[in-house]
Protein backbone atom coordinates (compact mmCIF):
# COMPACT_ATOMS: atom_id res chain seq x y z
CA UNK A 1 0.00 0.00 0.00
CA UNK A 2 1.46 3.12 -1.31
CA UNK A 3 1.71 5.95 1.21
CA UNK A 4 -0.81 8.21 -0.64
CA UNK A 5 -3.82 5.53 -0.95
CA UNK A 6 -3.18 5.20 2.75
CA UNK A 7 -3.63 8.94 2.79
CA UNK A 8 -6.93 8.56 0.69
CA UNK A 9 -8.42 5.79 2.76
CA UNK A 10 -7.56 7.49 5.66
CA UNK A 11 -9.57 10.71 4.86
CA UNK A 12 -12.51 8.47 3.89
CA UNK A 13 -12.37 7.08 7.21
CA UNK A 14 -12.26 10.16 9.08
CA UNK A 15 -15.61 11.29 7.01
CA UNK A 16 -17.14 8.35 7.62
CA UNK A 17 -16.22 8.49 11.26
CA UNK A 18 -16.77 12.16 11.41
CA UNK A 19 -21.02 11.68 10.74
CA UNK A 20 -20.79 8.32 12.89
CA UNK A 21 -19.70 10.29 15.39
CA UNK A 22 -22.69 12.99 15.05
CA UNK A 23 -25.01 10.11 14.83
CA UNK A 24 -23.56 8.43 18.45
CA UNK A 25 -23.74 12.23 19.85
CA UNK A 26 -27.67 12.16 19.07
CA UNK A 27 -27.94 8.06 20.45
CA UNK A 28 -25.76 9.10 23.79
CA UNK A 29 -28.27 11.91 24.86
CA UNK A 30 -30.77 10.45 24.73
CA UNK A 31 -29.50 7.14 26.19
CA UNK A 32 -26.62 8.46 28.46
CA UNK A 33 -29.30 11.46 29.98
CA UNK A 34 -32.41 10.00 29.66
CA UNK A 35 -31.66 6.55 29.92
CA UNK A 36 -34.03 6.18 26.95
CA UNK A 37 -33.07 3.08 24.51
CA UNK A 38 -33.66 4.52 21.24
CA UNK A 39 -33.18 1.55 19.07
CA UNK A 40 -35.11 3.45 16.12
CA UNK A 41 -32.24 6.51 16.33
CA UNK A 42 -30.75 5.39 12.86
CA UNK A 43 -34.06 5.47 11.23
CA UNK A 44 -34.25 8.79 12.18
CA UNK A 45 -30.98 9.42 10.35
CA UNK A 46 -32.44 7.67 7.22
CA UNK A 47 -35.45 9.81 7.72
CA UNK A 48 -33.32 13.22 7.94
CA UNK A 49 -31.24 11.91 4.42
CA UNK A 50 -34.42 11.18 2.51
CA UNK A 51 -35.79 15.13 3.75
CA UNK A 52 -32.49 15.98 2.23
CA UNK A 53 -32.79 14.22 -0.86
CA UNK A 54 -35.93 15.22 -2.13
CA UNK A 55 -35.55 18.94 -0.70
CA UNK A 56 -32.40 18.32 -3.39
CA UNK A 57 -34.23 16.15 -5.94
CA UNK A 58 -37.56 18.14 -6.00
CA UNK A 59 -36.58 21.75 -5.96
CA UNK A 60 -32.69 21.51 -6.32
CA UNK A 61 -32.48 23.05 -2.89
CA UNK A 62 -28.66 22.98 -2.21
CA UNK A 63 -27.63 20.42 0.77
CA UNK A 64 -25.69 23.00 3.08
CA UNK A 65 -28.97 25.17 3.12
CA UNK A 66 -31.21 21.22 3.42
CA UNK A 67 -29.24 20.82 6.26
CA UNK A 68 -30.47 24.19 8.34
CA UNK A 69 -33.62 23.09 7.27
CA UNK A 70 -33.81 19.74 8.01
CA UNK A 71 -32.78 20.18 11.59
CA UNK A 72 -35.73 22.04 12.60
CA UNK A 73 -38.05 19.35 11.04
CA UNK A 74 -36.04 16.74 12.66
CA UNK A 75 -36.52 18.35 16.21
CA UNK A 76 -40.08 18.70 15.80
CA UNK A 77 -39.82 14.89 14.71
CA UNK A 78 -38.60 14.18 18.18
CA UNK A 79 -40.84 16.29 20.14
CA UNK A 80 -43.76 14.18 18.60
CA UNK A 81 -41.80 11.41 19.73
CA UNK A 82 -41.13 12.66 22.95
CA UNK A 83 -45.37 13.27 23.51
CA UNK A 84 -46.52 10.56 21.81
CA UNK A 85 -43.85 7.58 23.13
CA UNK A 86 -41.08 8.84 25.73
CA UNK A 87 -43.69 10.74 27.92
CA UNK A 88 -46.81 7.84 28.19
CA UNK A 89 -43.43 5.62 29.26
CA UNK A 90 -41.94 8.03 31.71
CA UNK A 91 -45.45 7.74 33.30
CA UNK A 92 -46.16 4.31 33.21
CA UNK A 93 -42.27 2.91 34.45
CA UNK A 94 -40.73 3.95 38.03
CA UNK A 95 -37.06 2.35 38.02
CA UNK A 96 -34.59 3.38 35.65
CA UNK A 97 -34.44 -1.01 34.59
CA UNK A 98 -37.72 -0.86 33.71
CA UNK A 99 -37.59 2.30 31.84
CA UNK A 100 -34.96 0.88 30.04
CA UNK A 101 -36.87 -2.02 28.79
CA UNK A 102 -40.33 -0.94 28.01
CA UNK A 103 -38.23 1.90 25.58
CA UNK A 104 -36.23 -0.26 23.78
CA UNK A 105 -39.64 -2.43 23.06
CA UNK A 106 -41.58 0.45 22.41
CA UNK A 107 -38.86 2.10 19.88
CA UNK A 108 -38.60 -0.94 18.38
CA UNK A 109 -41.95 -0.55 17.61
CA UNK A 110 -41.44 2.80 15.68
CA UNK A 111 -38.25 1.09 13.79
CA UNK A 112 -40.64 -0.93 12.84
CA UNK A 113 -42.81 1.78 11.27
CA UNK A 114 -40.13 4.17 10.14
CA UNK A 115 -38.44 1.74 7.92
CA UNK A 116 -41.68 0.28 6.43
CA UNK A 117 -42.98 3.10 5.83
CA UNK A 118 -39.90 3.98 4.35
CA UNK A 119 -39.90 1.03 2.40
CA UNK A 120 -43.38 1.04 1.08
CA UNK A 121 -42.85 4.80 0.04
CA UNK A 122 -39.36 5.09 -1.63
CA UNK A 123 -38.52 1.34 -2.55
CA UNK A 124 -35.02 -0.11 -1.76
CA UNK A 125 -32.81 1.13 -4.13
CA UNK A 126 -29.54 3.79 -3.23
CA UNK A 127 -30.26 7.15 -3.90
CA UNK A 128 -27.27 10.27 -3.76
CA UNK A 129 -27.15 13.57 -3.77
CA UNK A 130 -24.80 14.50 -6.93
CA UNK A 131 -23.59 17.79 -5.32
CA UNK A 132 -19.69 18.88 -4.92
CA UNK A 133 -18.65 15.93 -6.42
CA UNK A 134 -15.92 18.05 -7.95
CA UNK A 135 -12.56 16.28 -6.86
CA UNK A 136 -10.07 18.33 -5.31
CA UNK A 137 -6.55 17.62 -5.75
CA UNK A 138 -3.91 17.67 -2.56
CA UNK A 139 -0.64 16.80 -3.36
CA UNK A 140 -0.49 13.37 -3.07
CA UNK A 141 -4.10 12.54 -3.04
CA UNK A 142 -7.63 13.34 -4.67
CA UNK A 143 -10.95 13.59 -2.32
CA UNK A 144 -14.22 14.87 -3.66
CA UNK A 145 -14.72 18.48 -2.00
CA UNK A 146 -18.25 17.23 -0.81
CA UNK A 147 -16.31 15.00 1.52
CA UNK A 148 -14.27 17.71 2.65
CA UNK A 149 -17.08 19.72 3.90
CA UNK A 150 -18.81 16.98 5.88
CA UNK A 151 -15.35 16.52 7.68
CA UNK A 152 -15.36 20.01 8.73
CA UNK A 153 -19.00 20.24 9.91
CA UNK A 154 -18.17 16.40 11.27
CA UNK A 155 -15.27 17.94 13.72
CA UNK A 156 -16.90 21.30 14.39
CA UNK A 157 -20.39 20.07 15.72
CA UNK A 158 -19.06 18.20 18.61
CA UNK A 159 -17.15 20.69 20.27
CA UNK A 160 -20.70 23.23 19.35
CA UNK A 161 -22.43 20.49 21.06
CA UNK A 162 -19.40 19.83 24.11
CA UNK A 163 -19.96 24.20 24.12
CA UNK A 164 -24.00 23.71 24.58
CA UNK A 165 -23.57 21.42 27.19
CA UNK A 166 -21.49 22.60 29.59
CA UNK A 167 -21.88 26.09 28.93
CA UNK A 168 -25.48 26.63 28.30
CA UNK A 169 -28.44 26.66 31.40
CA UNK A 170 -30.23 23.27 29.72
CA UNK A 171 -26.57 21.64 29.63
CA UNK A 172 -25.75 22.97 32.93
CA UNK A 173 -28.79 21.74 34.45
CA UNK A 174 -28.27 17.64 33.41
CA UNK A 175 -27.92 16.02 36.11
CA UNK A 176 -24.47 14.33 36.56
CA UNK A 177 -25.54 10.63 36.77
CA UNK A 178 -28.64 10.73 34.04
CA UNK A 179 -32.06 12.25 34.15
CA UNK A 180 -33.42 8.99 35.32
CA UNK A 181 -30.48 8.13 38.45
CA UNK A 182 -32.00 11.31 39.55
CA UNK A 183 -35.61 10.23 39.56
CA UNK A 184 -34.65 7.36 41.40
CA UNK A 185 -32.92 9.16 43.85
CA UNK A 186 -35.82 11.66 44.60
CA UNK A 187 -38.11 8.78 43.94
CA UNK A 188 -39.73 11.37 41.32
CA UNK A 189 -42.86 10.10 39.36
CA UNK A 190 -44.06 12.92 36.99
CA UNK A 191 -48.02 12.87 36.72
CA UNK A 192 -47.98 10.57 39.68
CA UNK A 193 -51.08 11.93 42.00
CA UNK A 194 -50.56 9.62 44.90
CA UNK A 195 -46.99 9.49 46.07
CA UNK A 196 -45.78 5.61 47.27
CA UNK A 197 -44.91 5.47 50.99
CA UNK A 198 -41.27 5.94 50.68
CA UNK A 199 -41.69 9.03 48.19
CA UNK A 200 -40.69 12.52 49.13
CA UNK A 201 -44.15 14.11 49.50
CA UNK A 202 -45.50 15.29 46.35
CA UNK A 203 -45.60 18.75 46.68
CA UNK A 204 -41.66 19.09 47.98
CA UNK A 205 -41.14 17.04 44.68
CA UNK A 206 -42.78 20.09 42.50
CA UNK A 207 -39.64 22.31 41.43
CA UNK A 208 -37.43 18.94 40.32
CA UNK A 209 -40.85 17.75 38.38
CA UNK A 210 -41.21 20.86 36.45
CA UNK A 211 -37.23 20.75 35.64
CA UNK A 212 -37.18 17.15 34.71
CA UNK A 213 -39.96 17.86 32.36
CA UNK A 214 -38.14 20.81 30.97
CA UNK A 215 -34.87 18.23 30.49
CA UNK A 216 -37.14 15.31 28.78
CA UNK A 217 -38.60 18.13 25.80
CA UNK A 218 -35.15 19.25 25.48
CA UNK A 219 -32.57 15.73 25.61
CA UNK A 220 -35.15 14.92 22.97
CA UNK A 221 -35.28 17.43 20.75
CA UNK A 222 -31.68 17.63 21.06
CA UNK A 223 -31.28 13.89 19.91
CA UNK A 224 -32.94 14.51 16.95
CA UNK A 225 -31.18 17.56 15.80
CA UNK A 226 -27.73 16.00 15.26
CA UNK A 227 -29.32 12.54 13.74
CA UNK A 228 -30.46 15.36 11.35
CA UNK A 229 -28.05 16.74 10.23
CA UNK A 230 -25.85 14.01 10.03
CA UNK A 231 -28.45 11.82 8.12
CA UNK A 232 -28.59 15.09 5.89
CA UNK A 233 -25.43 14.69 4.98
CA UNK A 234 -25.04 11.06 4.43
CA UNK A 235 -27.30 12.20 1.37
CA UNK A 236 -27.90 8.62 0.88
CA UNK A 237 -30.55 6.48 2.58
CA UNK A 238 -28.81 3.22 5.04
CA UNK A 239 -30.59 0.53 6.42
CA UNK B 1 -53.69 -31.00 40.94
CA UNK B 2 -55.52 -27.88 41.11
CA UNK B 3 -59.30 -26.90 40.37
CA UNK B 4 -58.14 -24.91 36.81
CA UNK B 5 -55.45 -27.70 35.57
CA UNK B 6 -58.26 -30.50 34.50
CA UNK B 7 -60.25 -28.50 32.08
CA UNK B 8 -56.49 -26.77 30.66
CA UNK B 9 -55.74 -30.34 30.12
CA UNK B 10 -58.58 -31.54 28.28
CA UNK B 11 -58.34 -28.13 26.04
CA UNK B 12 -55.05 -28.66 24.93
CA UNK B 13 -55.74 -32.49 24.75
CA UNK B 14 -58.50 -32.03 22.14
CA UNK B 15 -56.06 -29.15 20.40
CA UNK B 16 -53.94 -31.41 20.18
CA UNK B 17 -55.79 -34.34 18.75
CA UNK B 18 -57.08 -32.02 16.17
CA UNK B 19 -54.00 -30.95 14.91
CA UNK B 20 -52.89 -34.85 14.67
CA UNK B 21 -56.18 -35.90 12.49
CA UNK B 22 -56.04 -32.34 10.36
CA UNK B 23 -53.99 -32.71 7.43
CA UNK B 24 -56.51 -36.06 6.70
CA UNK B 25 -58.42 -33.77 5.55
CA UNK B 26 -56.77 -30.30 4.32
CA UNK B 27 -54.78 -29.41 1.35
CA UNK B 28 -51.05 -28.83 0.85
CA UNK B 29 -51.74 -25.41 1.15
CA UNK B 30 -53.40 -25.55 4.83
CA UNK B 31 -50.23 -27.74 5.81
CA UNK B 32 -47.32 -25.35 4.29
CA UNK B 33 -49.72 -22.99 7.14
CA UNK B 34 -49.70 -24.71 9.67
CA UNK B 35 -45.98 -25.72 9.47
CA UNK B 36 -45.08 -21.94 9.61
CA UNK B 37 -47.67 -21.28 12.31
CA UNK B 38 -46.09 -23.91 14.43
CA UNK B 39 -42.87 -22.82 13.55
CA UNK B 40 -43.96 -19.46 15.31
CA UNK B 41 -44.80 -20.75 18.37
CA UNK B 42 -41.76 -22.68 19.08
CA UNK B 43 -40.03 -19.54 18.33
CA UNK B 44 -42.35 -17.60 20.42
CA UNK B 45 -42.08 -19.98 22.95
CA UNK B 46 -38.66 -20.46 23.31
CA UNK B 47 -37.26 -16.74 22.97
CA UNK B 48 -40.29 -16.50 26.03
CA UNK B 49 -38.60 -19.02 28.18
CA UNK B 50 -35.18 -17.03 28.24
CA UNK B 51 -36.59 -13.31 27.58
CA UNK B 52 -39.93 -13.13 28.88
CA UNK B 53 -38.90 -15.16 31.90
CA UNK B 54 -35.65 -13.16 32.74
CA UNK B 55 -36.12 -10.07 31.00
CA UNK B 56 -33.13 -10.01 28.92
CA UNK B 57 -34.41 -8.86 25.93
CA UNK B 58 -32.29 -10.55 22.97
CA UNK B 59 -32.57 -9.24 19.51
CA UNK B 60 -30.39 -12.12 18.22
CA UNK B 61 -32.00 -15.39 19.03
CA UNK B 62 -32.50 -16.15 15.71
CA UNK B 63 -29.18 -17.13 15.34
CA UNK B 64 -30.28 -20.21 17.10
CA UNK B 65 -32.19 -20.94 14.07
CA UNK B 66 -29.84 -19.79 11.65
CA UNK B 67 -27.15 -22.56 13.37
CA UNK B 68 -29.66 -25.15 13.66
CA UNK B 69 -30.56 -24.57 10.15
CA UNK B 70 -26.95 -25.06 8.92
CA UNK B 71 -26.11 -27.86 10.93
CA UNK B 72 -29.07 -29.81 9.29
CA UNK B 73 -28.59 -28.93 5.83
CA UNK B 74 -24.37 -29.52 6.39
CA UNK B 75 -24.55 -32.66 7.93
CA UNK B 76 -27.07 -34.46 5.69
CA UNK B 77 -25.37 -32.95 2.47
CA UNK B 78 -21.48 -33.32 3.51
CA UNK B 79 -21.86 -35.49 6.17
CA UNK B 80 -24.61 -37.91 4.90
CA UNK B 81 -25.77 -38.44 8.11
CA UNK B 82 -29.24 -40.03 8.65
CA UNK B 83 -32.10 -37.52 8.98
CA UNK B 84 -33.42 -37.92 12.86
CA UNK B 85 -29.48 -37.82 13.63
CA UNK B 86 -29.18 -34.41 11.45
CA UNK B 87 -32.45 -32.97 13.15
CA UNK B 88 -30.55 -33.60 16.57
CA UNK B 89 -26.99 -32.27 15.49
CA UNK B 90 -28.86 -28.94 14.23
CA UNK B 91 -30.33 -28.90 17.91
CA UNK B 92 -27.00 -29.73 19.19
CA UNK B 93 -25.25 -27.16 17.27
CA UNK B 94 -27.58 -24.43 18.53
CA UNK B 95 -26.98 -25.38 21.99
CA UNK B 96 -23.28 -25.56 21.56
CA UNK B 97 -23.34 -22.47 20.11
CA UNK B 98 -25.95 -20.65 23.40
CA UNK B 99 -23.18 -22.19 25.54
CA UNK B 100 -20.37 -21.13 24.42
CA UNK B 101 -22.55 -17.16 24.10
CA UNK B 102 -23.86 -18.14 27.45
CA UNK B 103 -20.83 -18.77 29.56
CA UNK B 104 -19.35 -15.41 28.53
CA UNK B 105 -22.17 -13.29 28.43
CA UNK B 106 -24.18 -14.33 31.13
CA UNK B 107 -21.56 -14.43 33.70
CA UNK B 108 -22.13 -10.59 34.71
CA UNK B 109 -24.73 -8.76 35.45
CA UNK B 110 -25.33 -6.99 32.03
CA UNK B 111 -27.04 -4.31 30.80
CA UNK B 112 -30.33 -4.52 29.27
CA UNK B 113 -29.42 -2.12 26.38
CA UNK B 114 -25.67 -4.19 26.15
CA UNK B 115 -27.20 -7.56 26.25
CA UNK B 116 -29.58 -6.78 23.24
CA UNK B 117 -26.88 -5.33 21.06
CA UNK B 118 -24.64 -8.23 21.84
CA UNK B 119 -27.43 -10.52 20.55
CA UNK B 120 -28.07 -8.77 17.94
CA UNK B 121 -24.73 -8.81 16.38
CA UNK B 122 -24.25 -12.66 17.22
CA UNK B 123 -26.79 -13.54 14.67
CA UNK B 124 -25.09 -11.04 11.83
CA UNK B 125 -21.22 -12.50 12.90
CA UNK B 126 -22.36 -15.88 12.29
CA UNK B 127 -23.96 -15.13 8.85
CA UNK B 128 -21.31 -13.12 8.08
CA UNK B 129 -19.12 -16.22 9.03
CA UNK B 130 -21.25 -18.56 7.25
CA UNK B 131 -21.13 -16.30 3.93
CA UNK B 132 -17.33 -16.40 3.88
CA UNK B 133 -16.86 -19.71 4.52
CA UNK B 134 -16.76 -21.48 1.63
CA UNK B 135 -16.56 -24.97 3.52
CA UNK B 136 -20.12 -23.82 5.09
CA UNK B 137 -21.36 -23.43 1.41
CA UNK B 138 -20.66 -19.71 1.57
CA UNK B 139 -22.66 -16.65 -0.03
CA UNK B 140 -24.36 -19.33 -2.23
CA UNK B 141 -25.54 -21.65 0.17
CA UNK B 142 -26.48 -25.68 0.54
CA UNK B 143 -29.29 -27.76 -0.63
CA UNK B 144 -30.71 -30.74 1.29
CA UNK B 145 -32.28 -34.01 -0.06
CA UNK B 146 -36.08 -33.57 -0.63
CA UNK B 147 -38.03 -34.06 2.05
CA UNK B 148 -39.92 -37.45 1.76
CA UNK B 149 -43.37 -35.48 2.44
CA UNK B 150 -44.36 -32.27 4.24
CA UNK B 151 -46.00 -34.14 6.45
CA UNK B 152 -43.00 -35.29 8.44
CA UNK B 153 -42.22 -31.57 8.60
CA UNK B 154 -46.18 -31.31 9.85
CA UNK B 155 -45.74 -33.45 12.94
CA UNK B 156 -42.11 -33.54 14.21
CA UNK B 157 -43.23 -29.34 14.71
CA UNK B 158 -46.14 -30.83 16.19
CA UNK B 159 -44.38 -33.02 18.67
CA UNK B 160 -41.87 -29.77 19.29
CA UNK B 161 -44.86 -27.51 19.94
CA UNK B 162 -46.14 -30.05 22.67
CA UNK B 163 -42.48 -30.44 24.07
CA UNK B 164 -41.27 -26.56 24.10
CA UNK B 165 -45.38 -25.21 25.52
CA UNK B 166 -45.14 -28.29 28.29
CA UNK B 167 -41.44 -26.92 28.70
CA UNK B 168 -42.72 -23.76 29.51
CA UNK B 169 -45.45 -24.64 31.91
CA UNK B 170 -42.96 -26.80 33.51
CA UNK B 171 -40.43 -24.05 34.19
CA UNK B 172 -42.85 -21.46 34.67
CA UNK B 173 -44.21 -23.55 37.59
CA UNK B 174 -40.71 -25.19 39.25
CA UNK B 175 -38.40 -23.73 41.82
CA UNK B 176 -36.23 -22.37 38.49
CA UNK B 177 -39.41 -20.35 37.72
CA UNK B 178 -39.92 -18.96 40.66
CA UNK B 179 -35.88 -17.61 40.35
CA UNK B 180 -35.87 -16.71 37.11
CA UNK B 181 -38.92 -14.09 37.95
CA UNK B 182 -37.08 -13.06 41.05
CA UNK B 183 -34.77 -12.50 38.89
CA UNK B 184 -36.30 -10.20 36.37
CA UNK B 185 -37.77 -8.09 39.12
CA UNK B 186 -34.26 -7.29 40.39
CA UNK B 187 -31.34 -9.27 39.78
CA UNK B 188 -29.24 -8.15 42.64
CA UNK B 189 -32.10 -8.52 44.86
CA UNK B 190 -32.22 -12.11 43.85
CA UNK B 191 -28.51 -13.05 44.05
CA UNK B 192 -28.82 -11.82 47.71
CA UNK B 193 -31.54 -14.02 48.58
CA UNK B 194 -29.61 -16.94 47.34
CA UNK B 195 -30.86 -17.48 44.17
CA UNK B 196 -27.42 -18.28 41.66
CA UNK B 197 -28.72 -16.09 38.86
CA UNK B 198 -25.63 -17.51 36.49
CA UNK B 199 -27.20 -21.32 36.99
CA UNK B 200 -30.64 -20.15 36.50
CA UNK B 201 -30.34 -17.83 33.49
CA UNK B 202 -27.75 -20.43 32.01
CA UNK B 203 -30.19 -23.35 32.21
CA UNK B 204 -33.29 -21.71 30.69
CA UNK B 205 -30.70 -19.86 27.73
CA UNK B 206 -29.44 -23.13 26.93
CA UNK B 207 -33.13 -25.09 26.62
CA UNK B 208 -34.37 -21.70 24.96
CA UNK B 209 -31.68 -22.11 22.18
CA UNK B 210 -32.56 -26.13 21.80
CA UNK B 211 -35.72 -25.52 20.41
CA UNK B 212 -34.97 -23.21 17.58
CA UNK B 213 -32.06 -25.04 16.30
CA UNK B 214 -34.78 -27.75 15.98
CA UNK B 215 -36.95 -25.73 14.39
CA UNK B 216 -34.48 -24.42 11.90
CA UNK B 217 -33.39 -27.80 11.14
CA UNK B 218 -37.13 -28.75 10.56
CA UNK B 219 -37.71 -26.23 8.69
CA UNK B 220 -34.40 -26.28 6.34
CA UNK B 221 -35.37 -29.86 5.36
CA UNK B 222 -38.76 -28.59 4.54
CA UNK B 223 -37.60 -25.67 2.34
CA UNK B 224 -34.58 -28.19 1.08
CA UNK B 225 -32.24 -25.43 0.23
CA UNK B 226 -30.63 -22.69 2.48
CA UNK B 227 -28.40 -19.82 2.12
CA UNK B 228 -27.05 -17.29 4.89
CA UNK B 229 -29.13 -14.29 4.53
CA UNK B 230 -32.29 -16.77 4.51
CA UNK B 231 -31.39 -18.76 7.46
CA UNK B 232 -30.16 -16.43 9.91
CA UNK B 233 -32.13 -13.03 8.58
CA UNK B 234 -32.98 -10.59 11.12
CA UNK B 235 -36.75 -10.95 10.66
CA UNK B 236 -37.18 -14.36 12.07
CA UNK B 237 -35.56 -12.51 15.52
CA UNK B 238 -37.46 -9.75 15.42
CA UNK B 239 -40.70 -11.79 14.84
CA UNK B 240 -39.62 -13.65 17.93
CA UNK B 241 -40.08 -10.57 19.66
CA UNK B 242 -43.07 -8.87 18.49
CA UNK B 243 -45.18 -12.31 18.54
CA UNK B 244 -44.49 -12.77 22.55
CA UNK B 245 -45.18 -8.71 23.34
CA UNK B 246 -48.46 -9.22 21.55
CA UNK B 247 -49.28 -12.68 23.42
CA UNK B 248 -47.99 -11.61 26.60
CA UNK B 249 -44.88 -11.92 27.70
CA UNK B 250 -43.54 -14.02 31.09
CA UNK B 251 -47.00 -16.34 30.01
CA UNK B 252 -47.13 -19.86 28.95
CA UNK B 253 -50.21 -19.14 26.42
CA UNK B 254 -49.42 -15.50 25.81
CA UNK B 255 -46.91 -16.70 23.24
CA UNK B 256 -49.24 -19.34 21.83
CA UNK B 257 -51.51 -16.15 21.20
CA UNK B 258 -48.83 -13.67 19.55
CA UNK B 259 -47.95 -16.36 17.67
CA UNK B 260 -51.79 -17.36 16.23
CA UNK B 261 -52.47 -13.53 15.53
CA UNK B 262 -48.76 -12.71 13.73
CA UNK B 263 -49.47 -16.20 11.50
CA UNK B 264 -53.14 -15.23 10.33
CA UNK B 265 -52.18 -11.17 9.89
CA UNK B 266 -48.78 -11.96 7.90
CA UNK B 267 -50.68 -14.59 5.94
CA UNK B 268 -53.55 -12.05 5.34
CA UNK B 269 -51.66 -8.67 4.54
CA UNK B 270 -47.74 -9.89 3.31
CA UNK B 271 -49.27 -10.88 0.01
CA UNK B 272 -51.23 -7.83 -0.62
CA UNK B 273 -49.88 -5.13 1.12
CA UNK B 274 -45.92 -5.94 2.05
CA UNK B 275 -45.10 -3.48 4.24
CA UNK B 276 -48.62 -2.69 6.08
CA UNK B 277 -48.39 -5.52 8.86
CA UNK B 278 -44.95 -4.35 9.60
CA UNK B 279 -46.26 -0.93 10.58
CA UNK B 280 -49.63 -2.51 11.96
CA UNK B 281 -47.14 -4.41 14.24
CA UNK B 282 -44.68 -1.30 15.06
CA UNK B 283 -47.63 0.60 16.34
CA UNK B 284 -49.52 -2.53 18.10
CA UNK B 285 -46.25 -2.67 20.41
CA UNK B 286 -46.07 0.98 20.94
CA UNK B 287 -49.38 0.44 22.18
CA UNK B 288 -48.67 -2.39 24.38
CA UNK B 289 -45.75 -1.22 25.78
CA UNK B 290 -47.74 1.94 27.51
CA UNK B 291 -51.20 0.64 28.08
CA UNK B 292 -51.07 -2.96 28.41
CA UNK B 293 -47.70 -4.54 29.12
CA UNK B 294 -49.04 -8.25 29.60
CA UNK B 295 -50.27 -8.11 25.88
CA UNK B 296 -53.17 -9.83 24.21
CA UNK B 297 -53.77 -12.00 27.90
CA UNK B 298 -54.02 -8.83 29.72
CA UNK B 299 -56.47 -7.23 27.45
CA UNK B 300 -59.32 -10.11 27.39
CA UNK B 301 -58.22 -10.73 31.45
CA UNK B 302 -59.34 -6.98 31.61
CA UNK B 303 -62.96 -7.68 29.11
CA UNK B 304 -63.57 -10.67 31.22
CA UNK B 305 -63.22 -8.63 34.55
CA UNK B 306 -65.23 -6.06 33.24
CA UNK B 307 -68.23 -8.20 31.94
CA UNK B 308 -68.62 -10.13 35.18
CA UNK B 309 -68.46 -6.69 37.10
CA UNK B 310 -71.04 -5.58 34.97
CA UNK B 311 -72.65 -9.27 35.24
CA UNK B 312 -72.28 -8.95 38.91
CA UNK B 313 -73.78 -5.29 38.78
CA UNK B 314 -77.18 -6.40 36.91
CA UNK B 315 -77.94 -9.31 38.95
CA UNK B 316 -77.11 -7.57 41.93
CA UNK B 317 -79.88 -4.62 40.79
CA UNK B 318 -82.08 -7.90 39.57
CA UNK B 319 -82.32 -9.46 43.22
CA UNK B 320 -83.01 -5.84 45.02
CA UNK B 321 -85.86 -5.51 42.70
CA UNK B 322 -87.42 -8.71 43.55
CA UNK B 323 -86.88 -8.01 47.20
CA UNK B 324 -89.14 -5.03 46.65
Amino acid sequence: MTFSVFIALFINGAVWGSVYSLVAMGLNLIYGVMKILNIAHGELVMIGAYFAFWLFTLWGINPLISAVLVVPLMFAMGVLIQWLVVNPIGRENSSTESIERASLVAFFGALLIFQNIALSLWGTEYRTVPYLTKPVQFSHFVISAARLVILGIGLVLPFLMSAFLHKSLTGKGRPPHGLAELRNRFCLRRGRRSPREHDVPFHSCRGPVLHSQSIYRHGSGRSGKPSGSAGQRLGHRRC
Amino acid sequence: MTSGTAPKLLGSGLIILLLVVLPRFTSTYIHSFLIDLMTFVILAQSWNLFSGYTGYISLGHGAFFGVGVYGFALSISKLSWPPLLALLGGGVVAVVLAFLFGIVFLQVRIKIAYFALITLSLSEIMRAFIQNTPGLGGAQGTTTPLIPTPLLAYYYLLVLTVLVTLTAYLVKRSRLGLGLRAIRADELAAEVSGVNAFRHKFAVFLVSALFPGLVGAINVWFWSYTEPDQAFNIIVSFNMVIMTLLGGVGTVAGPLVGALVMGVVSELLSTTFPFLHAIIFGLLIILIVIFWPGGVLQVTEQLRAAFREKGRAFSGHATSQSKE
